[in-house]
């Protein structure tokens, strides 16, 4: 290598981007050569000078807690949407499970309800609004969760 | 700056405190380096915020033996360009190094000129391709592949860039003087 080759790396070599051989033999060239030392030795300085000054802290208190808030702000929907899907959940099981009771627990008694239930017409009374409103629930979760989403990308 | 392992599962758990811990360790330096791509501190705020919102959508993925630090760099750095890249005022593209631009010949920066005042000043004038390797590779001391990685170049096109770059940010801090 020749003083010219390896002035060439010198940014590399100081930046830690040239690979172990090439660096080996920068190395070699710099032992035996003061001036291509001295010159690499300055490089080699300026990275250190770089990096104090692009580590350097270019932001205020004031700056970092404003973002802290928003960063809170921004959380917060994304936390409501979990909980909004577990209330609607929630609530059509509820839902379903009162049409259920409702049906089994009207004027006409427990028994004449499971009667009313075995029969594929009475049952049909009961079993469709339990399905209908069970269905809403999911449906709700389905598709009021990406609905809400999407309001909140929007936001 | 390191956050422990204890205070990661802890914000896995959904200890709030946790989270706070660690937007307190890494928030200046993200800033930064967000500072230093976009030369923004409005934009440079809207980076830092949607990192921490992003960190927290996906902190049931997190592992406790990665490193937060790195994932949160990578998300402000990858933030910060895609942002570049939407600028309409400053064209990414029209700023790729040109093989056959003029080489600066001013010397490396020494202490005398480059005060940490001046250094900022200077790279924060550069072109932008130039700003994000160097905010990468001194702010954040990332890998030349980790920069090739974030900014979805070659290896040898972040040597490059951060060579002109230097050559650039020497060039200014010798006019000023």
């Amino acid at each position: 290598m020749n003083c010219r080759e390896a002035e060439e790396l010198f940014d590399l070599h100081a930046d830690g981007g040239l690979d172990a051989a090439t660096s080996r033999s920068l190395e070699n060239h710099l032992e035996r050569c003061s001036s291509c030392r001295t010159a690499y030795d300055a490089v080699k300085a300026e990275s250190e000078l770089l990096r104090r000054a692009l580590e350097a802290d270019l932001s205020s208190a004031a700056q970092i807690a404003r973002i802290e808030v928003r960063v809170y702000e921004g959380i917060r929907p994304a936390l409501m949407v979990s909980i909004g899907e577990w209330v609607m959940a929630v609530l059509g099981i509820l839902l379903g499970l009162l049409v259920l009771v409702w049906g089994s627990f009207d004027s006409t008694g427990v028994r004449e309800a499971v009667s009313l239930s075995l029969n594929p017409r009475g049952g049909l009374l009961v079993a469709i609004p339990t399905v209908l409103v069970a269905a809403l629930g999911v449906l709700a979760v389905i598709v009021v969760q990406p609905l809400l989403l999407r309001i909140n990308e929007q936001e | 700056m390191k956050i422990d392992r204890d205070t990661v599962e802890q914000f896995k758990a959904g200890d709030d405190e946790a989270f706070s811990r660690i937007f307190r360790t890494f928030a200046r330096g993200l800033f930064g380096t967000a500072i230093r791509i976009l030369g923004d501190r409005g934009l440079s705020e809207d980076v830092v915020q949607e990192t921490f919102v992003r960190l927290h959508g996906m902190r049931n993925r997190l592992e406790p033996d990665r490193p937060v630090g790195a994932l949160l760099v990578r998300i402000t750095a990858n933030l910060a360009i895609d942002a570049l890249r939407k600028r309409k005022r400053e064209k990414w593209e029209a700023l790729e190094p040109n093989a056959s631009a003029e080489k600066a010949t001013a010397p490396p920066i020494d202490a005398k000129i480059g005060t940490v005042d001046a250094i900022n000043r200077a790279a924060g004038d550069l072109p932008p391709i130039y700003r994000a390797v160097l905010a990468l590779r001194y702010g954040q001391d990332m890998t030349y592949e980790e920069i090739a990685d974030v900014l979805r170049i070659s290896v040898p096109a972040v040597a490059l860039r951060l060579k002109r770059g230097k050559e650039q940010l020497r060039a200014a801090l010798a006019r000023q003087k």
